[in-house]
């Protein structure tokens, strides 16, 4: 079997279409983009299914990339079970995504474009999760970095979605130089880029460069899961196509973050402070994300708060050392995200474009599959029981509680209230959208259609992934029988002893999730269902919170303050001072100008007259002559 | 009184300075800066006469001869190219030939 067709037939699909999309028709494109990311799906799950078997590391050498002194990094395919895990959450979104965006993306002309955008994305993702070095991992993220900014600007006519695609980019740029320059301490370090020499070299280094490197890769992470301090461009690449945030934004870039850490577990397991760093931050992000979530109008907006927030659950679990459960939790996520966006994307195209959900309501008897879809991706994603948000977001809480990393108990109850309000925002976006009097304008209402098959079968299987993917498989990530299957991957401390504590946790903490879900739920109920007065004048009364919220926590306003603001300052200053002043007033053009005047001040000798000419002749003779009198 | 050579050199000296202010003091007419160039060139054929004769040499005196020949092609030419430039102009104005000015 070869194994590389997982990566490159994404590729493969991308330059066909992107090149060749025009001629071989709009049929031929979608079959060859859909068929080039099923066949690698497929691929990957009978990979999964012989991992799991066999527990095999697979390395498949492409051939060498730089090879410059001590520094000799190469192209290889390395399928390990954390590497196999997430081709089957990248390859399997993909695919429904692929698939679910002939129908959205029905009327746009540029499809071509589109789906060549979405294929080399994959290709780039796969690149990122099957490398075996810094460096090929580096070049994944960028790939993905920049298939993000592609796509987010896709409707590049609308200056938001322009604004947007750049803020992921600078933003992300942020991120990727720590990434950059994390790799180039370890390289500094251990004098090698591969996962394998770092990790089993890292053990004879000094404490300070592993904190500075976690620190630094860290940091690369917070910038591509849209962690707190770098999430601002999150919520703004929501001007993506619906496709693309399910896609990118949900399932699978925003994930990597997850993954280099999960990757990088060994170098992480020797720094205390780093790991309660993440600790920290992942539990800020999850809380306050959803905080902010409770407030927002617009439909995609509270799934990328919710998605964010969900990330910082994910890395909690990082902080606390327990790897398979963050990866677990990704794993469910990406499935019932995806299906919230998707979700959500076929209620806006049944809208016809319409996303703010004060406009919607009472559309559960219109588009019921719809309906039925969003609710099973809500159910999961809040924690309902036996659905596979239950079992990773529990395991996560559990994790929290019972690890001995410092700043555990912040992080426990932090992501307890966080379920409250995750529950809370979840069915407030459903019952805003979905249950009483429509606020629809008529003309919209009477074309509102439920979607067609090619976008409803796509949100079919994913709501499968949602409801089954936590119950089949938190064995796999989270019982102690299977955590020899993780060995080579992740590491797992002695013993397992947190997926074993675990196990242990008191029974009040294994509830609490559910009961804080529950209150979510019914606060919901009431204020959107029973007393529907309450949510306006709870606004008006804490108008201050409310204003709070809705702006974010003002952190656009603070960053356009302290960075962009002053950016500009010196960017204006440069420019007039730097570059006008001083380049062009020395360089190129000063020098030019110089020329000119002169050449101005010479031209004015000519004056054309034939007599000036004889005069000057005349003199010059002259002088020539009495010199030569006198001195020859 | 003989004629020496100094009364040669100081004849071709002065036609020499009028033909030379002949040329820059003439603001008017075109010709009279050609007429202006035949006095330059006499005042150096005298000139050849005078350190022929001084010098008992007759070969001044023949390139004399070669310089009236020259001087006499040099005004028809030059005529010629006056009549030309004024049936394109329609004057001989000196202070109107400045197109050469940059």
């Amino acid at each position: 079997m070869n194994l590389f067709l997982i990566v490159f037939l994404p590729l493969t699909g991308a330059l066909i279409v992107g090149f060749l999309g025009k001629r071989l028709g709009l049929l031929l494109s979608h079959i060859i983009s859909c068929s080039f990311i099923v066949i690698p799906f497929l691929l990957s799950c009978y990979l999964f299914y012989v991992n799991f078997l066999s527990n095999k590391e697979i390395s498949l050498y492409l051939f060498d990339w730089i090879q410059s002194g001590s520094l000799s990094s190469s192209w290889t395919l390395y399928f390990d079970t954390l590497t196999s895990v997430m081709l089957v959450v990248v390859t399997s979104v993909s695919a429904l995504v692929h698939i679910y965006s002939i129908g959205y993306m029905k009327k746009d002309p540029y499809q071509y474009r589109f789906f060549s955008y979405l294929s080399f994305f994959t290709f780039a993702m796969l690149m990122l999760v099957t490398s075996n070095n810094f460096l090929q991992l580096f070049f994944g993220w960028e790939g993905v970095g920049l298939a993000s900014y592609l796509l987010i600007g896709f409707w590049y006519e609308k200056p938001s979605a322009n604004s947007a695609a750049m803020k992921a980019f600078v933003v992300n740029r942020v991120g990727d130089f720590g990434l950059m320059l994390g790799i180039a301490t370890l390289y500094f370090a251990t004098g090698s880029v591969n996962f394998e020499e770092v990790f089993s070299l890292s053990k004879d280094l000094d404490n300070t460069i592993i904190n500075l490197s976690c620190l630094l890769l860290f940091i690369g992470a917070m910038g591509k899961s849209a962690q707190l301090f770098l999430h601002t461009w999150l919520p703004d690449a929501m001007e993506a196509p619906t496709p693309v945030s399910a896609l990118i934004h949900a399932a699978t870039m925003v994930t990597a973050g997850v993954f280099l850490i999960a990757r990088c577990s060994p170098l992480f397991e020797q720094s205390e402070i780093i790991s309660s760093l993440i600790i920290f931050i992942g539990a800020s992000t999850a809380f306050f994300a959803a905080s902010v979530g409770l407030v927002q109008n617009d439909i995609k907006r509270i799934i990328a708060y919710s998605t964010c927030s969900q990330l910082g659950y994910m890395f909690v679990a990082l902080g606390v050392g327990a790897y398979q459960i963050a990866i677990f939790h990704l794993f469910t996520h990406a499935f019932f995200k995806a299906l919230l966006f998707l979700g959500s994307g076929s209620v806006i195209h049944a809208l016809s474009g319409e996303q703010d959900i004060r406009k919607m309501g009472g559309l559960a008897k219109l588009i019921p599959f719809t309906w039925l879809f969003m609710i099973i991706g809500t159910l999961a994603l809040t924690g309902a029981p036996f659905l596979s948000g239950y079992y990773s977001k529990d395991g996560i809480i559990e994790a929290a509680y019972s690890s001995h990393s410092s700043g555990h108990l912040y992080a426990f109850y932090l992501l307890v209230f966080s379920v409250f309000l995750t529950s809370f925002y979840s069915w407030r976006l459903i019952l805003l959208t979905f249950h009483g009097t429509t606020k629809t304008p008529n003309e919209v209402l009477t074309k509102v259609h439920e979607s067609p098959l090619t976008m409803t079968v796509p949100l079919f299987f994913l709501s499968l992934g949602a409801i089954f993917s936590g119950f089949l498989f938190a064995d796999l990530f989270m019982s102690l029988d299977f955590q020899s299957l993780w060995a080579s991957s992740l590491y797992l401390g002695t013993n397992s002893e947190i997926i074993d504590s675990i196990h242990h946790s008191p029974s009040w903490v294994k509830t609490l999730p559910l009961v804080m879900m529950l209150a979510g739920l019914s606060l919901a109920m009431l204020m959107y269902v029973f007393f529907k007065s309450l949510p306006e004048s709870l606004s008006k009364r804490f108008s201050f919170f409310y204003n709070f919220l809705l702006n974010k926590w003002y952190f656009d306003e603070i960053y356009d303050f302290l960075f962009v603001k002053s950016a500009r300052k010196i960017g204006n200053f440069l420019s007039v001072v730097f570059d006008k002043g001083i380049i062009d007033g020395f360089g190129p053009d000063g020098i030019s100008l110089r020329v000119q005047q002169l050449a101005k001040y010479a031209s004015r000798l000519q004056t054309g007259f034939i007599y000036h000419y004889a005069l000057a002749m005349l003199f010059g003779l002259t002088a020539f002559i009495f010199l030569f009198v006198i001195f020859g | 009184m003989t004629i020496g050579l100094s009364h040669f050199l100081i004849l071709s000296a002065c036609l020499f300075m009028t033909g030379v202010f002949g040329i820059f003091l003439n603001r008017r007419n075109l010709i009279i800066i050609l007429m202006s160039l035949e006095l330059l060139l006499l005042s150096i054929s005298i000139n050849f006469v005078g350190f022929s004769m001084f010098l008992g040499d007759i070969a001044g005196q023949i390139f004399s001869l070669f310089i009236l020949t020259v001087a006499a092609a040099e005004a028809a030419i030059g005529l010629a190219i006056l009549v030309v430039y004024f049936r394109n102009v329609g004057n001989l104005n000196v202070k109107e030939i400045n197109k050469m000015s940059g």
